[in-house]
């Protein structure tokens, strides 16, 4: 599911902006799995699970918050008080929140156990939380009607949005993939939930990072080239 | 022994008196295959204990007692009843052996009391699997005179073949021709090493006879050679005089020797099992190849390509390849490079059927195949890329739910594959109704341009067909229609044409209104899918997670789970009400609660002391009950289909009829008399249908174990949920895409009942309900109806939802007929892909470790599903035939 072709070009800024943010959040992010799989380490995914979802949370949420604030504003050139941006704040933290209950709700319904694992569960939802909704967050803001633009009408604008649009695809993807290997009699470590579905979430990121940069720069070229001729 | 001239008297299970007529001086047997009965079995054994013991005169006795067998059926291995059953048999044995040792006197022969299960228990408490707790089951001898001391336990693993040899030789009667078993040595205490050299060798000799007879060029073989050296170093160790060296050395030699014996048997009888496996691989591979065929054939038959210059060759082209493979088949089986007794014996008449069924079935598949291939590659199909996302999702499920078959886990934990699958796709069903929210506010004046887009929802469908004159007329038809939250009606985002969509967003906003409704009732349905999974731990890996049922079927909760079933009949009764009259409404709420009845008295539920009994009247009338409702629902059928206009009037009618009669209209040629009497029609159909599903539902309550009328009601509530508020997605997809739906809501409803890849989770009580005697007939049917209860439910639903096509053009019974052929074509389809793909890769892996615990039952399920599917689209065009004459 590929975003249709925007006729808009993209702001020059916010163009550079983007593709340098993607960059620099493809690089850390694999390094960040490194860390995440290396045997030895503290934060090793297998032996310490919920402390490797809190430290993907922990940089998944800083990056995606410094990434909304330097974020130059596009061709809109609505100044906001800070009230309005702390209020919208307070509003994104409550949205955070009810995005982590429904992807917990969305995790039983899909079989995780209900008593037993909560706080593995819970971890879970926070990071596809991270992965999914976070950055279209960010990216889109509060505003209810550019959600409904990207998500249900499937016409974002390039730039921020495509990108956001493309990854949050990829990552629930991820995740859903990531269950299967669950059932497989192999008798692993790896194999308990929730760990393939958080790797598998991580990894469908890192894979809409890239997807998201090579189809800005291709339309982004290709609608240069289009206004010039 | 009988030959020998002894007495053997046996009591317990009467298969044994079918398997060995005339074998014993005293017998009697007990009908082993009435499941639900657990004292009366054993009683019936134990009231001859007496009058033997007394007797003695006998030499054998065997007693097999069912009663735990029975309650590990019904309860399971952790029921409170398997206690007291245990410390009954606990008494039963002491009781012998006590007074075997009376009888023992100095000099006569001891006496051996042998305690044994014929097969283990799974954690379910059914068997036929291959979990070490079914097979292996503890074997005990207790002989009445103890050589060593009083308590010498020994244990060790033995295989079930060595029984046989070894009370051969302890009871002195000749060892058994075509015995494949050792002779356990151990427990020959009263034979000194020379008399144990002798019984071996005597049983090394049988085996090697039964090893020449089955293993050709045996003179090769590593253990003829093992055999051979045991045999010279025996007649070595004969040759020595014992006073040449002494009597210990001389018996460790000895035991040396058995040693030898024993590891040439154990070579021997390793060689002659796998000989013995032999598979018959040209029968096997034609049959593989004819199922490929038929699926090639169904799947060519989607792309339609049997186009004409071929269609005039036809007969003769099948007449040329009926030769052709008669020729190949009688040069395969004449020249002997393939031996195959199935396919190539002219002797009996099975076998002669069998050829002549298979070669015309290859001649007449073989010609249309060819042609398909032929020309597919002409035109490859366009119309199929063309789906939305819930159609490429069903068509990709299925494929990766036939592909992940080929790994055995995978086979081994085949519902989380259909769980998940479900869930996704009621979690899309769930996001588009919450995108469905969002409309477009129209600009004034904008035009409508109703570009027709097959995608989209039956809202968008309907306005669009439109002119915009009727838009008014329309509008409320869709609000009742899909009537959620649609107050102010707005148009659909979906419809505008991709050159309109850039104006639409500067001339007007999106407006967002929560379908509330339709989105409650996903969550419900999602919620339901949660807890039926839970009711039931199936598979391997996680079969022994605590699940509800297990919870339910303790006797301290005996009151919930009564209070959860008469909540679910309840449920099923408001369910079903809505669509019947009140006769049919008065019998299916009598026999639901006949149902409840029945349950007490076998004692599953909670009574109000009302007594126990088998229950066979009760459930004989809940049958009686089922065969009068449909009946009148037959009749009913056929009575409106000659009075169509009087029907009109009649409230329930119309409420089924609501959607299609509001769609009905969309096509301009019918006339609107014409269009109402097809419509009816249609509807009579879906009346039929509806009430045969309700009979349904009254089978399934009756033949479900107890605690799954809760797993009935739940199907029952998510069905209708289903097809009140979310049918609109499912209907806009293509005939063949609902019936995938449905089949897949099948198969998880068939693992919820508690169902798995493997033969122990078979409710074998479920073929006795009802019944007083064993008839194999019925008990089968019963059993099979019971096992496939949930995916039967749904091939019904989806003749639900496949007859609501009915909607559209003209002729109504072509459409009909065609949407039912579309049905009929997706389910054999479905059926023969998955058989074709899983039939290759068990012939492939015949020597897989896992091809009799996984892959051959697998196969067997996945057979059985065929069959009932075959049956149901058999019956679908007799019905189809009858209804439209
Ligand atoms: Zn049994
Ligand atoms: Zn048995």
């Amino acid at each position: 599911m590929s975003a249709p072709l925007s006729t808009r070009l993209p702001n020059k800024n916010v163009y550079n902006f983007t593709l340098r943010c993607l960059f620099f959040q493809i690089l850390a992010l694999i390094c960040i799995s490194f860390i995440l799989l290396t045997n030895d380490s503290a934060v090793n995914i297998i032996s310490n699970c919920l402390l490797a979802c809190e430290l993907t949370i922990t940089y998944f949420v800083t990056s995606c918050v410094s990434f909304s604030v330097y974020l130059p504003q596009g061709n809109t050139s609505i100044t906001t008080t800070t009230f309005v941006k702390v209020k919208n704040g307070l509003k994104g933290c409550g949205l955070y929140i009810i995005s982590i209950l429904v992807f917990h709700c969305i995790a039983v319904l899909y079989g995780a156990p209900f008593f037993e694992s909560v706080a593995e569960t819970f971890h879970f939802a926070m990071v596809m939380t991270s992965t999914a909704v976070l950055p279209p967050l960010c990216a889109l803001g509060i505003n209810f009607s550019s959600w409904i633009r990207v998500f249900a009408q499937n016409k974002p604008e390039l730039g921020p949005e495509s990108v956001v649009q493309i990854v949050t695809i990829l990552s629930i993807l991820g995740a859903w993939l990531g269950a299967f290997p669950i059932p497989l009699d192999w008798d692993r470590p790896w194999q308990i939930w929730p760990i393939t579905c958080v790797l598998g979430s991580i990894l469908g990121h890192i894979v809409g990072l890239f997807c998201g940069a090579i189809h800005l720069m291709y339309s982004y070229r290709k609608l240069k080239k289009f206004k010039i001729t | 022994m009988r030959g020998s001239g002894r007495h053997v008297v046996f009591y317990g299970d009467d298969t044994w008196l079918n398997l060995f007529p005339a074998h014993f001086s005293r017998q009697e047997g007990t009908t082993s295959f009435f499941v639900t009965d657990y004292t009366e079995v054993d009683d019936n054994v134990t009231r001859h204990l007496d009058i033997e013991l007394k007797n003695g005169d006998f030499d054998l006795m065997i007693l097999h007692y069912l009663g735990l067998d029975h309650i590990g059926h019904i309860a399971g291995p952790s029921s409170p009843l398997i206690g007291p059953k245990l410390q009954e048999m606990d008494r039963i044995i002491e009781k012998i052996h006590s007074h075997l040792r009376k009888l023992q006197s100095k000099d006569s022969l001891p006496n051996l009391l042998i305690v044994c299960g014929d097969h283990g228990m799974s954690d379910q408490g059914g068997h036929g699997g291959a979990s070490d707790s079914e097979i292996k089951v503890p074997v005990m001898f207790l002989s009445t005179r103890s050589v060593v001391n009083e308590v010498e336990w020994r244990y060790e693993e033995i295989q079930q073949t060595d029984l046989c040899a070894t009370l051969s030789v302890l009871l002195g009667v000749p060892i058994p021709q075509n015995n494949v078993g050792k002779v356990l040595t151990d427990l020959l205490y009263n034979h000194n090493v020379e008399q144990k050299v002798q019984i071996i060798q005597e049983n090394t000799l049988q085996i090697l006879k039964v090893f020449q007879h089955n293993v050709g060029k045996f003179e090769e073989d590593r253990a003829y050679s093992l055999y051979q050296r045991a045999a010279k170093s025996h007649s070595h160790w004969l040759g020595h005089l014992r006073s040449n060296i002494s009597e210990p050395a001389w018996n460790l030699q000895g035991e040396k020797i058995i040693q030898q014996y024993k590891d040439s048997m154990v070579a021997m009888t390793s060689k002659l099992s796998t000989s013995l496996t032999s598979y018959d691989m040209y029968a096997l591979t034609v049959i593989v190849i004819l199922i490929w065929m038929v699926f090639l054939a169904l799947l060519i038959e989607c792309y339609k390509p049997l186009s004409h210059p071929f269609v005039h060759h036809q007969l003769l082209m099948t007449i040329a390849f009926f030769l052709g493979c008669v020729f190949c088949h009688v040069t395969i089986c004449t020249n002997g490079l393939t031996h195959s007794d199935v396919l190539c014996s002219v002797t009996s008449v099975h076998s002669v059927v069998v050829q002549a069924v298979v070669l015309s079935a290859f001649s007449i598949l073989l010609p249309v195949v060819i042609q398909g291939l032929f020309t597919l590659r002409c035109n490859i199909p366009v119309s199929l890329l063309r789906v939305d996302i819930l159609g490429v999702f069903l068509v990709g499920g299925t494929i990766i739910h036939t592909l992940s078959l080929l790994s055995s886990s995978f086979v081994e934990e085949e519902h989380q594959t259909w769980y998940f699958l479900t869930v996704t796709f009621h979690l899309l069903i769930m996001y588009l109704v919450i995108k469905s929210g969002a409309r477009v506010v129209r600009a004034p004046g904008s035009q409508c341009h109703g570009e027709y887009d097959a995608m989209y929802t039956e809202i968008s469908q309907d306005h669009s067909v439109h002119s915009q004159n009727d838009s008014e007329h329309n509008f409320t038809r869709l609000r009742s229609k899909c009537s959620t939250s649609d107050e102010n009606y707005e148009v659909p985002l979906h419809e505008r044409s991709v050159s309109e969509r850039s104006v639409s967003r500067d001339s007007g906003g999106v407006v967002y209104t929560l379908p509330k409704g339709r989105l409650a009732a996903c969550v419900i349905v999602l919620i339901l899918c949660r807890i039926m999974r839970g009711i039931n731990q199936t598979g391997n890996k996680w079969l022994l997670q605590p699940d509800l049922g297990d919870w339910l079927v303790r006797p301290e909760n005996q009151l919930i789970l009564s209070a959860l079933c008469i909540l679910s009949i309840f449920v099923i009764i408001v369910v079903k009400h809505k669509q019947l009259p009140w006769k049919q409404k008065s019998i299916l709420s009598i026999s639901v609660l006949t149902v409840y009845l029945y349950r007490v008295r076998t004692g599953a539920f909670f009574g109000f002391g009302i007594q126990k009994t088998q229950g066979i009247l009760e459930a004989r009338l809940v049958f009686a009950f089922i065969f009068v409702f449909t009946a009148l629902e037959v009749h009913r059928t056929i009575f409106s289909n000659s009075n169509i206009f009087s029907l009109q009037n009649t409230p329930d009618i119309n409420s089924v009829l609501a959607y299609p009669s509001n769609t009905a209209p969309r096509s301009n040629t019918v006339s609107p008399s014409n269009m109402e009497s097809s419509s009816n029609k249609a509807d009579v159909g879906l009346t039929l249908i509806s009430s045969i599903q309700c009979s349904w539902v009254i089978v399934m309550t009756l033949l479900m174990k107890p605690h799954n009328i809760l797993l009935v009601g739940m199907v029952t509530l998510q069905e209708d949920i289903i097809w009140c508020d979310l049918r609109c997605w499912i209907l806009q997809l293509p005939v063949s895409l609902r019936t995938l739906y449905c089949l897949w809501m099948g198969q998880a409803a068939f693992f919820y009942q508690g169902n798995s890849n493997s033969l122990s989770t078979v409710d074998i009580a479920a073929g006795y309900i009802g019944l007083g005697d064993f008839n194999p007939i019925i008990t089968g049917i019963l059993l099979t109806l019971s096992t496939y209860a949930g995916p039967i439910f749904w091939f019904i639903c989806s003749l639900k939802f496949a007859s609501t096509t009915s909607e559209i053009k003209q002729g109504i019974r072509s459409i009909t007929q065609e949407s039912l052929c579309s049905m009929v074509h997706t389910m054999l389809l479905c059926a023969a892909f998955v058989l074709s793909v899983y039939s290759t890769l068990t012939v492939f892996q015949r020597y897989h470790l896992f091809v009799w615990t996984v892959f051959s039952p697998k196969l067997l399920y996945e057979g059985m599903r065929t069959v009932i599917l075959s049956a149901f689209c058999f019956f679908i065009f007799i019905g189809s035939y009858f209804l439209s004459c």
